[in-house]
């Protein structure tokens, strides 16, 4: 019985990892796609969208049936859960990876407004997130989890700035307006992604502590 | 062949002795038989000796079997001197195993061996090094735990199925890397699947080249396409009527021929540039008294310096001796004084120097007072096609290319160039050179 226990919370860890692993993919290339213009690239993020999904229904079942089998105890415990919430939370990371792809669509159909500076340096440092609170669950370590959290703030205040320039432009000119709203999208949605990292970090030191940090830093 | 020759020599020294026996009889006796019977057993080792030398190759099909070589060791050093064949190098490695793993670890492709479940049961050091771990750090762990890609995890997939499945994937990093994958199944014969072998190679570099050509053909597209499209709309303009135009039509013809000369300047620097890279513009390289260079390339320059007033000081020493290619040097000159002219205010001033180097070798520099080059600028001009100011540079009517051009030109002449240069002051580019005692 214990093996299969084992087993069944090792296959839950791999299906993250998948998961975790189309996610990154697909921040990347949705915003590759917006930088070099490329809508194939954003056309193949919205189709890789539904592996995502199916994993979270997948997910999902491992970790109903090993409560409902196992009633599991402790750090499993802990770990079933966060994988519970982590799931969602990739979930949703790749929604808002087909939303900015679904905007390279737009802006890649007509001129760009302006050469790319704060938004690349912006994707950068959430993608990083993104990948260190996945490596932060692969090394059980809250160590890199909380680096995790502390970078939110860097991505909060590049996104205040990309707005603020960007409201610059739209007052310049209203032609400006369509594409600088798209370009507002993206960071925002980029700013949500880095939240959602975030949040995986947190899930993190939870489910390797046993504290729960939420809402209760700063 | 050989058997053949024994049966004959045995024949004649037969009769041979026949007769001599027959004649020491009738003059000697028995005693000398005596004698002469020991003789023949020596005559018979002597032609069995004979016979037993080397054969010849004809004979070979009859020889047995040669006996297996063995490794040629070096008696006093016990060094193996590389292999004769497969086997052998088998034996001396030991066993199949360690031939193996010496080959996985001199390989310069990362290599990692899955099992059933998808864990990694071996990976080589390049591997180790490609994916950023320590030592036997990923051993044991699953795949997506050390190479978290959706592609390679599509690759395995694919390959479980039998054949090999192969892609590219990249990574996010501080640069971008990309790798060719290919993963295969391990399996013998028609027995179920053993595992999974999977192969990394950093094709990172032979992306960046691509891109590299075909960011370049896109930039001399785009360039040709520029005053083709103006000579088209004049010529369309001129058919359409303004041929008549007498006042116009002169204008427009001008302008037609300023666009054919700056498609010809860049159909000339982009041949000269693949001429220069193929290494069959600078074939050797010669001594070359530098002054006497400068003082060539000043008059050839002369209309365009003397059109804005320009003084030009030209303060290389006479003798000055470099190694260089003489069109070459000439080229590299003419390429950044012109340039020099280009961005110089009229009635300005030009200095042309050179300065001996610490290492021996000799650096000469074109200095002007033009508008200079911005900080993030310099490390670029050397690139194709990049600009400074783009709309100032079509008006001065460079191609884009000069630059690009002297940089190679100096790395074929085992030289380099040197930019220093302050926004609204001017530059000073430089030729740095091996020199030649004078």
């Amino acid at each position: 019985m214990q093996t299969s226990f084992d087993d069944e919370l090792s296959t839950l860890k791999e299906k993250i990892l998948l998961m975790g692993s189309k996610v990154e993919e697909s921040i990347r290339l949705s915003m590759k796609s917006i930088v070099d213009r490329d809508s194939r690239l954003a056309k193949k993020v919205i189709q890789s969208d539904r592996d995502i999904n199916d994993l979270q229904i997948e997910v999902d079942e491992v970790c109903h049936r090993l409560l409902a089998l196992h009633q599991p105890m402790a750090g499993d415990m802990r770990f079933i859960t966060s994988a519970m919430k982590i799931n969602s939370d990739l979930e949703r990371q790749g929604d808002l990876a087909v939303n900015i792809a679904e905007r390279a669509l737009t802006l890649n159909e007509v001129a760009p407004l302006k050469p790319f500076i704060d938004i690349p340096r912006m994707a950068a440092v959430t993608q990083e997130m993104v990948k260190v609170s996945l490596d932060s669950l692969v090394n059980r370590d809250p160590k890199m989890a909380r680096q995790v959290c502390e970078r939110d703030d860097e991505v909060d205040n590049l996104n205040d700035q990309i707005i603020r320039e960007l409201i610059s432009y739209m007052l310049e000119d209203r032609a400006n307006i369509k594409r600088a709203l798209d370009l507002i999208l993206v960071s925002r949605y980029l700013e949500r992604i880095a939240d959602h990292a975030t949040n995986v970090g947190e899930d993190v030191i939870y489910m390797v502590e046993g504290k729960d940090i939420r809402h209760s830093r700063g | 062949m050989r058997a053949s020759a024994r049966f004959l020599g045995t024949c004649v020294l037969l009769f041979l002795f026949i007769l001599v026996t027959i004649h020491a009889y009738e003059t000697l006796g028995w005693m000398a038989i005596g004698f002469l019977i020991m003789g023949l057993v020596i005559a018979f080792g002597l032609a069995y000796f004979l016979m037993s030398s080397p054969p010849s190759p004809m004979d070979a099909d009859l020889l047995p079997p040669a006996p297996p070589v063995k490794p040629e060791l070096d008696a006093e050093r016990d060094v193996y001197i590389p292999g004769r064949n497969f086997d052998e190098m088998l034996q001396r490695l030991g066993s199949n195993e360690s031939l193996i793993n010496v080959i996985l670890n001199s390989m310069g492709e990362g290599v990692l061996l899955l099992n059933q479940a998808d864990r990694i049961v071996l990976m080589n050091p390049s591997a180790e090094k490609i994916l950023g771990l320590s030592e036997k750090d990923g051993l044991g762990k699953h795949y997506l735990e050390i190479v978290r890609h959706p592609v390679l995890a599509d690759l395995l997939t694919d390959s479980k199925k039998g054949g090999v499945a192969s892609g590219e994937i990249e990574f996010m990093g501080r640069e971008e890397r990309t790798f060719a994958v290919s993963a295969a199944a391990v399996r013998k014969g028609n027995e179920p699947i053993l595992g999974q072998i999977v192969v990394l190679s950093d094709i990172t570099s032979m992306k960046r080249l691509m891109r590299m050509r075909t960011d370049f053909v896109a930039n001399v597209s785009h360039e040709l396409k520029t005053p083709l499209t103006a000579i088209l709309g004049y010529v369309e303009t001129l058919l359409e009527g303004a041929i008549d135009d007498k006042k116009n039509r002169g204008q427009f013809l001008k302008k037609i021929s300023d666009q054919a000369q700056r498609l010809h300047a860049l159909i000339s620097d982009v041949l000269e540039l693949s001429k220069i890279e193929s290494g069959m513009f600078i074939t050797s390289l010669e001594p070359m008294d530098l002054s006497e260079v400068a003082a060539q390339v000043i008059e050839v320059l002369k209309a365009k310096w003397e059109s804005k007033e320009i003084t030009i000081h030209q303060q290389i020493p006479a003798g000055t001796k470099v190694t260089a290619h003489q069109e070459g040097l000439f080229h590299v000159f003419e390429n950044l004084l012109d340039n020099a002219i280009k961005y110089s205010p009229e009635k300005s001033e030009i200095r042309i120097y050179s300065t001996p180097l610490e290492d021996g070798r000799i650096e000469f520099s074109v200095e002007d007072h033009g508008p200079g080059i911005p900080l993030e600028a310099q490390a670029r001009v050397f690139e194709r096609f990049f600009r400074v100011d783009a709309s100032r540079s079509r008006e001065m009517g460079g191609t884009g290319l000069g630059l690009s051009i002297v940089k190679h030109l100096a790395e074929k002449m085992r030289g380099e160039v040197r930019l220093k240069s302050v926004e609204g002051k001017g530059s000073t580019f430089s030729l740095v050179l091996s020199a030649l005692p004078s």
